[in-house]
């Protein structure tokens, strides 16, 4: 017996040996190599990006090693929604990737750790030049009095907007989301408006009231000094409400993630949905020709009609301040965000650039999509200068209306209660 | 313990009065050996273990000049004057050259910490070995003065195998323990005493010592971070009991329902049982989770949830719900727990004497007096410290929580700092290690207080039990 | 008299088999619960229609696409391997330190035994995430190019594996030290005692450590997703860490039919292993653990 327990272990060793051997010297996935001409230096770089812009950014990085014959490049890729890639790098910046992709609002989190390089020269400059002011000033802090610019922006559309099947819905139901949920509930269907979970969608509601808002000073370093928010007054009380009546409606699905809302799609239970352009393609496979697009609904809040505001989000490409090859990187960035890039981004996935020449073209300006997009960053606020302690509070405040039978039993005085709590963990 | 004290400082001086008198009494070879370890022994015919005592040396003070000895300087400079630790910030500068802000480095906070303790637990073992070698080279004067050969190194090795068997047995384990968890513990330890998380994130910034700063926080100085911590601490206390006891009845009970003799194919039931534990539990746990999701409309909600809705008509409101999310998450940890307890009690029942059953029967006893009296005493006197550890573990699950619900649902009302309503103190631990809530120092605060949890309920216990079994096997 | 015998047992055979009846319905009616969820994901493998959730139990559309998918298009096959190779290696250090640390403590009583013992116990009592970070940069140091590898799991996994010494030495406490002192009085050295006469004994404990040891990897998430934060090379991972993430909400839409496949596939070989070893294991816990 002790044998042939020593014969299997021996044989799965060996098998795992060969394995893991083959295995290991195969830990470079996805290298690309150009032609080498002798004399050039040799890189390795790490790029995160999503998992739907992996394709796109290997072509992408392939071109960039091309067009520079005369050094060697070896990229690896990494698989890193844009959300969340901020606290990912964070955990170890000094090991991280030297480009990636983040939202806007993360930049003061990065540089206050260091993890972003600052841009300089002449690629600072290029850099102002062909983007739009908004995205720039996404990409800008000020410290000690000098404005200095930490990311390259590439994508400018990090935003909801409303997507509709055009055979359920009229035009001018979904001007109002109270027409909107009424249409929906005599048909039996959903609108699925993520106003559970997660407190960028949440928002809107509140920034409907331009009185609403929140403010950080930040110290010389971007640690944040100070935060002041006044969503628990009157005003949020009356927001609060208003999300009650919604719940209660019947029609309103809140409880939903982008892998929900595709499914209901997909079965036909949700007729309109609040999302951003990274949905576009899945939605568009379902419902075609009939997919339409218009800014937020007008929503009843404290008996007025008020627009739904939102926030408009940029994502930026970063290089990583410990990156062992900065120059090589800032090369990459911001060959990753140029104009052929941009177009190509749009071009394969739909998404909005910031790229001055690219937004004046043809395509985007008739892109139906795009324009929504872009009416709607007019008055949308920009997402920057957000506490760190603001989302984990917000994603919890509607519990009570998805836990109760009737979210409209939940009381004035627990309303209040929460908008309390609320404020007390985002103020500092 | 007056007594413990006194005798420990005798010994104490004793020792001293060794070392010391040892050096006064010695030889010119043993005076030596107390400056160049090894040398009394390479004089006296032990030239190998002289030569790798003498080795121990170079390499110490090697360790000390090249690389420890900054460290430690760095540490306890900031330990005492209560500052930063390090002193040296990082910043960037222009660099026309390449054209990019290069980034000069400072003093990493953590890895002086890191390297501190590593440091001092290295002095540590150094100074055990150089008495060691001291108190050799004393002893081998006294060898060689009354005339005996010292032993050989041949035989020193051979000791290996046999006298000092133990030795050898012990030191890679114990070096690797040393090395990846001593060390790293009492860093965190001390990491607990100093400011560091999000905000001062190493090597761009230094963090400082506060001392017992975070520890005042905690335990009621910050109201909202004390009410999250006693509330995710009661949890985890209820947590822990129920998912021990439920798992124990039920394997129990499930073992003494298939162990009648009326069961056919015994096997069969055992084995279909098994198949639930033998499933690595990451897969159990991941497929229950989904199957639980509780979504707006039956399409986008999981399995369960849907046939809990068509059967019964009854909204499953999981991750949701608060209390149901932990009734549901204790009815799961059944599922995947109550297996193994089954065999192990069918192990045991088996062993029971079945003369205590036989003399029971002829007494008159039905099957309830026979559990009551018979079955349950014996079970819970052979598996009593099984129990204990089981809810030590439990007070430290984390794959069931963290892989079923994560954690969720959270409550605003009275859960901060990143800690929602179902998760453990390991869960919270883990989630303000890594991730959004990044706080290092309260991870390591929790830490410690887990600890001083665990070792308060082991020592009660253990001391209980110990009492128990020091009497008689139960009559 | 025979009257009263047959009605004795003519009752009591009654009662017999109303409860054999009960008996068996409920344990089949257990069985069926326990074994649901398994089911589920066995015949959501087989799943044709894309998409995490689903209105009906069983596919409307059965396909072995998932299982093609899986080797193919995925890095599962390798991440199989890795967790292969990981459980091996650490398996096989993690049994040789507990064996040996147990065996020391149950059987010499050297001077530092009983402070060791009492430390050990103190360290044991930390939560075992708690030191990750620390050890984290100790690998930095260690393997500084390839600290989030392979090597590094097994770093983890099998170091500390000293404190996990009771259950066996429990066991080696019912092995009766009469054994090791015949053997000394013929001239064995300590080593022999142990190589040749204790562990032969021992076949119940050694394969109940080995067992322990290897499934371990196979279900760790935490450490895993630790030391494997933020690792470009996904194809580094092991299998629960990979299977986490298609569970994610960004690729569960379109993962999650796979990730049953892989579950299957994962499950199988240990369950059928956990099968095989089921008699050590139980002879193992109830030997060592319960007896304290």
């Amino acid at each position: 017996m002790r044998k042939r327990i020593a014969l299997a272990l021996s044989v799965l060793m060996l098998a795992a040996l060969l394995a893991a051997c083959g295995g290991k010297s195969g830990t470079q996935s996805d290298s690309s190599q150009t032609a080498q001409t002798s004399g050039g230096q040799s890189y390795t770089l790490t790029v995160w990006c999503s998992e739907e812009d992996q394709a796109m950014t290997k072509e992408m990085c392939n071109a960039y090693a091309a067009a520079h014959p005369e050094n060697t490049y070896k990229f690896l890729y990494g698989v890193q929604g844009e959300n969340d890639a901020a606290d990912k790098v964070l955990n170890d910046p000094e090991s991280g990737p030297d480009v990636f992709a983040f939202a806007s609002d993360q930049i003061n989190k990065l540089i206050q750790a260091g993890a972003l390089a600052r841009v300089g020269g002449e690629i600072l400059t290029d850099l102002q030049n062909v983007n739009s002011e908004g995205s720039v000033d996404a990409c800008t802090v000020t410290i000690d009095g000098e404005n200095r610019v930490y990311a390259y922006p590439c994508t400018g559309d990090n935003t909801y907007f409303l997507y509709y099947d055009s055979t359920k819905l009229s035009a001018d139901d979904v001007k109002s989301l109270d027409k909107m949920l009424e249409s929906a509930k005599k048909q039996d269907k959903l609108v699925a408006f993520r106003l559970y979970d997660d407190g960028w969608y949440l928002s809107s509601f509140f920034f409907a009231d331009p009185e609403l808002k929140y403010s950080v000073t930040y110290s010389d370093d971007l640690t944040e000094k100070s935060v002041e928010i006044n969503y628990d007054n009157a005003k949020g009380l009356e927001v609060m409400k208003a999300l009650r009546g919604y719940f209660a409606s019947g029609a309103l699905s809140a409880n939903v993630d982008d892998s929900k809302v595709i499914a209901g799609v997909q079965n036909g239970s949700i007729i309109a949905a609040v999302t951003g352009t990274w949905m576009r393609s899945s939605i568009q496979n379902v419902w075609g020709s009939n997919m339409a697009v218009a800014v937020l609904p007008t929503a009843t809040i404290g008996g007025k009609q008020v627009q739904l505001n939102g926030y408009f989000g940029y994502k930026l490409l970063g290089v990583n301040g410990y990156s062992q090859n900065k120059g090589e990187a800032h090369k990459l960035a911001q060959w990753l965000t140029n104009e052929a890039n941009q177009t190509k981004r749009f071009e394969t996935r739909g998404l909005g650039p910031t790229n001055k020449a690219v937004m004046a073209s043809d395509a985007v300006k008739n892109d139906a999509v795009i324009s929504v997009v872009l009416q709607q960053a007019e008055y949308f606020r920009t997402q920057k200068g957000v506490p760190g302690s603001y989302w984990t509070p917000m994603a919890s405040l509607t519990k009570q209306f998805v836990e109760s039978e009737d979210p409209a039993t939940v009381s004035d005085a627990t309303l209040q209660e929460l908008l309390d709590a609320l404020c007390k963990q985002i103020r500092k | 313990m007056p007594m413990d004290l006194g005798s420990f400082f005798k010994r104490l001086g004793r020792k001293c009065g060794d070392f010391f008198g040892g050096f006064a009494r010695g030889d010119l070879a043993t005076k030596g050996s107390y400056l160049v370890m090894g040398f009394g022994h390479i004089r006296r015919g032990q030239a190998a273990r002289g030569l790798m005592y003498l080795l121990v040396e170079i390499a110490f003070i090697a360790y000390l000049a090249l690389f420890g000895g900054q460290y430690l300087g760095k540490f306890f400079y900031g330990f005492f004057t209560g500052g930063s630790v390090g002193t040296v910030e990082t910043h960037d500068f222009w660099n026309d050259a390449t054209g990019v802000y290069e980034k000069i480095p400072g003093d990493n906070s953590f890895k002086i910490i890191l390297y501190g303790v590593l440091t001092i637990c290295i002095i540590v073992f150094f100074a055990i070995i150089y008495l060691s070698s001291v108190r050799e080279s004393r002893e081998l004067e006294r060898t060689v003065l009354a005339g005996k050969k010292p032993q050989g190194f041949r035989q020193d090795l051979r000791d290996l195998g046999d006298k000092k068997f133990h030795l050898t047995m012990l030191a890679l384990p114990m070096l690797g323990l040393f090395l990846f968890t001593v060390v790293p513990l009492l860093t965190m330890i001390l990491i607990a005493f100093t400011n560091y998380d999000a905000s001062t994130e190493v090597p761009q910034h230094l963090f400082r010592w506060v001392g017992f700063a975070n520890f005042g926080d905690i335990l009621g100085g910050n109201a909202a971070m004390s009410g999250t911590f006693l509330r995710v601490l009661g949890w985890t206390l209820v947590w822990a009991f129920f998912a021990t006891f439920t798992n124990y009845f039920g394997g129990m009970i499930l073992a003494l329902l298939i162990n009648q003799k009326v069961v056919k194919h015994k096997k069969l039931f055992r084995t279909i049982f098994v198949a639930t534990i033998a499933v690595p539990q990451f897969v159990s746990l991941l497929i229950m989770s989904k199957m639980l999701t509780y979504g707006d409309s039956l399409e986008m909600s999981g399995i369960i949830v849907q046939m809990v809705s068509r059967i019964f008509g009854a909204e499953l409101k999981f991750g949701v719900g608060i209390t149901v999310t932990r009734v549901c998450i204790i009815l799961v940890n059944m599922w995947i727990g109550v297996p193994y307890s089954m065999l192990i009690c069918s192990g045991i029942l088996m062993n029971i004497p079945a003369e205590l059953y036989e003399s029971s029967r002829i007494d008159g006893a039905g099957p309830v007096a026979t559990f009551f009296y018979i079955t349950l005493p014996y079970m819970l006197f052979v598996t009593g410290p099984y129990l204990i550890t089981q809810f030590i573990g439990n007070i430290n699950n984390f794959n069931v929580i963290y892989l079923l619900s994560g954690g969720a649902p959270g409550d605003l009302l009275r859960y901060t700092d990143g800690a929602k309503s179902t998760d453990l103190l390991i869960t919270w631990l883990y989630k303000l290690s890594l991730g959004v809530d990044r706080n290092y120092k309260l991870a390591s605060v929790i830490g410690i207080l887990v600890f001083l949890i665990s070792a308060t309920m082991s020592l009660l216990v253990y001391n209980k039990s110990s009492a128990v079994q020091k009497e008689d096997e139960f009559q | 008299m025979a009257k009263d015998t047959v009605t004795i047992r003519g009752g009591m055979k009654a009662r017999r088999t109303a409860n054999a009846v009960t008996t068996h319905t409920v344990l089949t009616l257990l069985g069926l619960i326990w074994l649901i969820p398994l089911l589920y994901l066995v015949v959501q493998s087989f799943r044709g229609e894309p998409g995490a959730w689903s209105s009906t139990f069983f596919p409307k559309v059965w396909t072995l696409d998932n299982y093609r998918r899986l080797f193919f298009e995925t890095q599962f096959p390798r991440w199989y391997l890795n967790t292969l190779f990981v459980a091996v290696i650490s398996c096989i250090i993690t049994t040789l330190f507990v064996l040996a640390v147990s065996y020391v403590f149950s059987r010499v009583r050297f001077r530092a035994r009983r402070p060791m013992m009492n430390i050990m116990l103190v360290l044991g009592m930390f939560p075992g995430f708690m030191s990750m970070t620390a050890v984290y940069f100790l690998l930095k140091i260690l393997l500084p190019n390839s600290f989030q590898s392979l090597a590094s799991l097994i770093i983890v996994y099998s170091a500390g594996a000293a404190l996990s010494y009771y259950v066996a030495k429990g066991f080696f406490d019912t092995v009766p030290k009469g054994l090791d002192e015949a053997a000394r009085i013929d001239g064995a050295t300590a080593s022999e005692v142990f190589w040749h006469i204790i562990l032969p004994l021992s076949k119940s404990i050694v394969i109940y450590t080995i067992l322990i040891s290897f499934i371990a990897p196979w279900c760790d998430y935490i450490f895993v997703s630790f030391i494997m934060s933020g690792v470009s090379d996904t194809g580094l991972y092991t299998v629960s860490l990979g299977m986490y993430k298609w569970l994610e909400r960004e690729q569960i839409q379109q993962y999650f039919t796979t990730f049953c496949a892989a579950a299957v596939v994962v499950a199988v070989p240990i369950t059928a292993l956990f099968m095989w070893l089921q008699r050590y294991y139980v002879e193992g816990i109830t030997g060592g653990a319960v007896k304290g």
